[in-house]
C-alpha cells in the first residue's frame, strides 16, 4: 500500500463515505428495533407500579412515578385469585409437558430407530396436525368433552393441550434421538441388553438435555394457550393464567396497575424459559424441517 | 442398520405399543373432530349437540357462501395475514441484516430484538390495548410529540384504524420469529459469493439483491408459510382487543366462527365456515411440506 490513509480522492473517500452510512443506518436500526421491542415490557412494569391516582393522566409520564408503590401486586393476590391461577396453569403445563414427553418420546423412538411402511407418511400427518388453525379442533372437541363431562377440568383441558402438544414433541424428540449413534446401542445389546433396557440406560439419559428442552417448549405453549381454556373453562376457581388476566378487559373501568402487575408475574417465567430456549424453539414451531 | 431390521423382526408388538398413544391422540382428538366438524357442517343444527336427526343437506355451504360477512371475514382474514407477514418479513429482513454483523453488545441486542416473541400472547394483548388507549394510551402522547401530527387516531375504537393496530401488533409478536430464521439462513450464505462479488465492484445494494436475497429464498418461503398458517389461525388478539369489532372491521373467520358458534348459536353454518378455514390451510401446509421436502433432497 503506498497511499496513505489520509489521501483525498474519490476511490478512497467514496467507500468510506458508504461505510460510514452503512454504520449509521445499521445503528439507528439497532436503536429503533430495541425501542420497539423492550418499551411495551417497559410500559407494562412501570404502570403496575404506579400509584392508582397517577394512571389516568394525560399526558403520561413516561419516567416511574416519584410515588411508586408495590401495593398493586399486594391487591393482586388480596382480591383476585391470582395464586389459584398460577397454581392452575403450572399443574396444567407440567402434567401436558410431562404426558407429551412420554407419548412424544415413546412415539419418537420408533420413528427414529425402525424401519417400516408409512413411515415418512406418518412423519407428514404428524407435522400437518399442528397446522391446523386451533377453532377448527376446539369445536368438535367442545361438544365431544361436554358429553364425556370434561368441560370445566382442567385434566379435559391437559387432554385437549396433549392432541396438538404429542405430535411436536414426537417429532422434537426424534431429531434428538437420530442424533444419538446407534452404534451406543447396538454395542449395548450385543452386551444382553434388551431394548428396552438400553432404551432406559444409553438412550434416554443421553437424549436428556432433549427431553428437558421438548418439556419447557411444551410447558410454555400450555401456559400462553387461551383459545381451548376460553371455550373449555368456565368456574372462577379452574381459571389458568390467560383466563384470569383476559378476565380484566371486560370490565367497565380496567385496572390497569392491576392488570400491568398481573401481567408481569405472568410474563416472567414464560420469558425466561422462552430465552433460555430461544435457538430451540425455532427447530420447535418448524419441527425439525428447518435446519439452522 | 443391520441391527434395526434384526430388532425389527424381534419385536414386532414394540413399534406398535409404543405409537399407540400418538395415534390415538390424532385419530381422536384431530381426524374425529376434523371429520364431525364436517360433518356438522352438512346439517341443520343450531345449537352444537352430538346427534344427528336431518340428512344431509347443502344448505350450510350455500347460505354461507351467500352472506356478505362470511366474505368480509375471509378478506379481514387475507388482510390480516397479509399485513402480519409483510410486516413480518420486512423488519425480519433488517433486523437479520443488522444482527448478522460483528458489534459490541450484539449479545444483548439479539436477545432484546427477540424480546417480544417471550410475552404470553395475552399479556401483549391487554399491554397493547393500554397503550392503544385513545384517552390516556402512551401512544397516542407518542404521536402527538411529533411536529407534523396534531390529530390521533382511536385506533382500536376506529373502523379504519383497528385492523391495522392489530396487525401493528401481531407484526411485533411475530417478526423475532423471522429474525431468528433469517438469521440462521444467512449464516448458510458463503462468504466467498460476498467477496467475489465485491471484487466485481458491486456495491451493497447490488450485493443484496444478487446474492443475500436469492440466497434466503427458501428460508423466506418457510417464514411467508408459517407466519400465514398461524396469523390464519389467530384467535387471542382479535378476540381480546376488538371482539371482531368495530362494524366488523376486525372480523376475520376464526372469530367470526368462534361467535357464530357461541353467540348466535348457528353450528352448522359455523362449521360450512370452518371447512372454508380447513381447505385454506390445507393448501398452505401442503405448500409448506413441499418446501420442506425440497430442501431435504439438496
Amino acid at each position: 500500500m503506498t497511499d496513505s490513509p489520509r489521501s483525498i480522492s474519490p476511490d478512497t473517500v467514496l467507500p468510506r463515505i458508504f461505510k460510514a452510512a452503512g454504520r449509521l443506518t445499521a445503528a439507528a436500526t439497532i436503536v429503533f428495533l430495541c425501542s420497539v421491542g423492550v418499551f411495551p415490557f417497559y410500559w407494562m412494569f412501570v404502570t403496575s407500579i404506579r400509584p392508582q391516582t397517577e394512571i389516568f393522566e394525560f399526558p403520561p409520564q413516561i419516567l416511574p412515578s416519584a410515588d411508586s408503590v408495590f401495593e398493586p401486586y399486594l391487591r393482586l393476590f388480596d382480591e383476585t385469585d391470582l395464586g389459584s391461577w398460577l397454581l392452575n396453569s403450572a399443574g396444567v403445563s407440567v402434567g401436558t409437558a410431562f404426558f407429551a414427553c412420554l407419548f412424544g418420546a415413546m412415539a419418537a423412538y420408533i420413528l427414529s430407530r425402525f424401519r417400516f411402511r408409512g413411515r415418512e407418511a406418518s412423519q407428514v400427518v404428524l407435522l400437518m396436525t399442528q397446522m391446523f388453525p386451533a377453532i377448527l379442533l376446539a369445536l368438535p372437541m367442545f361438544v365431544v368433552f361436554s358429553r364425556l363431562g370434561l368441560l370445566d377440568s382442567l385434566f379435559g383441558l391437559s387432554l385437549a393441550y396433549l392432541a396438538f402438544l404429542v405430535p411436536v414433541a414426537a417429532l422434537l424428540l426424534k431429531a434428538f434421538f437420530d442424533a444419538i449413534p446407534v452404534e451406543l446401542e447396538e454395542a449395548s445389546m450385543i452386551d444382553g441388553a434388551s431394548r428396552i433396557g438400553t432404551l432406559f440406560r444409553i438412550t434416554l439419559p443421553l437424549s436428556l438435555p432433549g427431553l428437558a428442552s421438548t418439556f419447557l417448549f411444551c410447558f410454555i405453549i400450555s401456559w400462553d394457550e387461551f383459545l381451548f381454556a376460553r371455550m373449555f373453562i368456565r368456574q372462577p376457581d379452574n381459571w389458568t393464567v390467560s383466563l384470569g388476566l383476559a378476565s380484566f378487559s371486560g370490565e367497565f373501568v380496567t385496572p390497569w396497575d392491576q392488570v400491568m402487575a398481573a401481567a408481569t408475574i405472568i410474563t416472567l417465567p414464560a420469558a425466561v424459559i422462552f430465552l433460555a430456549l430461544q435457538r430451540y424453539l425455532v427447530r420447535g414451531l418448524t419441527s425439525g424441517g428447518v435446519k439452522g | 442398520m443391520r441391527l434395526v431390521d434384526h430388532a425389527d423382526r424381534q419385536d414386532r408388538w414394540l413399534p406398535a405399543i409404543m405409537l399407540g398413544p400418538v395415534l390415538v391422540c390424532i385419530l381422536l382428538l384431530v381426524i374425529a373432530p376434523l371429520a364431525w366438524g364436517l360433518r356438522i357442517s352438512l346439517t341443520d343444527s343450531r345449537m352444537i349437540g352430538l346427534g344427528f336427526k336431518d340428512g344431509l343437506t347443502f344448505k350450510n355451504y350455500l347460505s354461507v357462501l351467500s352472506d356478505p360477512d362470511t366474505w368480509n371475514a375471509v378478506w379481514v382474514t387475507i388482510v390480516f395475514s397479509g399485513g402480519t407477514v409483510l410486516g413480518s418479513v420486512l423488519l425480519g429482513i433488517a433486523a437479520a441484516l443488522v444482527l448478522d454483523r460483528e458489534f459490541w453488545g450484539r449479545g444483548i441486542v439479539r436477545v432484546l430484538v427477540i424480546l417480544p416473541w417471550a410475552v404470553p400472547h395475552v399479556v401483549a394483548a391487554l399491554v397493547w390495548q393500554w397503550m392503544y388507549n385513545p384517552d390516556f394510551g402512551v401512544l397516542n402522547y407518542g404521536l402527538l410529540l411529533l411536529p407534523w401530527i396534531d390529530a390521533t387516531p382511536k385506533w382500536l375504537s376506529d373502523p379504519d384504524y383497528a385492523l391495522l393496530a392489530i396487525v401493528l401488533v401481531n407484526v411485533w409478536k411475530t417478526y423475532p420469529f423471522a429474525v431468528l430464521l433469517l438469521l440462521a439462513g444467512l449464516q448458510t450464505i458463503s462468504d466467498d459469493l460476498y467477496e467475489a462479488s465485491a471484487i466485481d465492484g458491486a456495491g451493497p445494494v447490488r450485493r443484496f439483491f444478487d446474492i443475500t436475497l436469492p440466497g434466503l429464498r427458501r428460508v423466506l418461503a418457510i417464514v411467508v408459510l408459517l407466519l400465514l398458517i398461524w396469523s390464519f389461525g389467530n384467535f387471542v388478539f382479535i378476540f381480546l382487543m376488538t371482539q371482531g369489532g368495530p362494524a366488523g372491521a376486525t372480523n376475520a373467520l376464526v372469530v367470526h366462527i368462534y361467535f357464530e358458534t357461541f353467540r348466535f348459536f348457528r353450528a352448522g353454518s359455523a362449521f360450512a365456515m370452518g371447512s372454508l378455514l380447513l381447505v385454506m390451510s390445507i393448501i398452505l401446509t401442503s405448500i409448506y411440506i413441499m418446501i420442506l421436502r425440497s430442501q431435504e433432497d439438496d
